[in-house]
């Protein structure tokens, strides 16, 4: 059995930044899913946005798109986007493309808070 | 002699053909014991290989062609994508990003090629009469 789960993106609202949790498989097929719920954070005016990717088992360039233009557009409008939770595997995706070094990347949920 | 191949032909539909994919590389990767990695570096380059074929190559094809094959070779995977889409070549013709760029810089596309390259030991493409062709091949940890 395929761990093909649809992708839900669970919100939390914390004082410094909403985070957004990510959970299931992230392809062309429900990035715009992901999409959604950022831009609808970028819309409200939310400027700090923690991505907690614990839960997200799977990710292609299509969800990596989202990504860089989130924190692209964040950056633009004086925010920050975080990121942490990272499997070995998504973080090796993240190695490969430089997305480590453009993106703020932590461990835990609370390292990337602290990091605001 | 390869073993436990996979030879399946895909739904021309984004979400019919990636979960066809990745129910075949786990299959695949459960017969072949690949451990957590390669069946995600597998999954990866062949979705995006897929999704650049669904979303680019047979859009207006009377009778799409989407194929999938895997086999195990001693400690190397081979992985091959056809379709009969209009002769493309994605490693000659995608931008390649600079993974060095800053923030602000960096270019939205050119990233599931660049995957598929620094993924695979091996990767090239070839056309055979009215089929695109791309095989792949990683080498397994031993």
């Amino acid at each position: 059995m395929a761990n093909h789960t649809p992708l839900s993106v669970p919100s939390e609202e914390h004082d410094k930044a909403v985070i957004l949790c990510p959970a299931g498989r992230v392809d062309g097929t429900n990035v715009a899913i992901l999409q959604g719920a950022v831009r609808e954070r970028l819309d409200a005016g939310q400027t700090t946005v923690v991505f907690d990717l614990v839960d997200l088992n799977y990710i292609s360039s299509a969800g990596l798109r989202v990504f860089l233009m989130a924190a692209r557009d964040l950056q633009r409008h004086g925010g920050k986007a975080l990121f942490c939770g990272l499997s070995e595997q998504i973080m090796q995706v993240f190695e490969i493309t430089g997305f480590d070094k453009i993106l703020s990347v932590h461990g835990t949920r609370d390292e990337a808070l602290g990091a605001i | 002699m390869p073993t436990n191949d996979v030879d399946i032909r895909l739904h021309p539909e984004l979400t019919a053909a990636l979960t066809a994919l990745a129910e075949a590389v786990e299959e695949f990767a459960d017969r072949q014991c690949l451990g957590d990695s390669v069946p995600f570096n597998l999954n990866l380059v062949l979705d995006e290989l897929i999704t650049n074929s669904i979303s680019y190559g047979l859009p207006g094809i009377d009778a799409p062609l989407l194929r999938l094959r895997l086999s195990r070779t001693g400690d190397t995977v081979e992985a091959q994508v056809e379709d009969n889409g209009p002769a493309f070549d994605p490693f000659e013709e995608a931008p390649k990003p600079d993974t060095d760029q800053a923030l602000d810089d960096r270019p939205i596309g050119g990233l599931g090629v660049f995957l598929v390259k620094q993924f695979t030991d091996d990767s090239f493409y070839e056309r055979d009469g009215e089929i695109n062709r791309i095989t792949m091949r990683m080498k397994l940890e031993t």
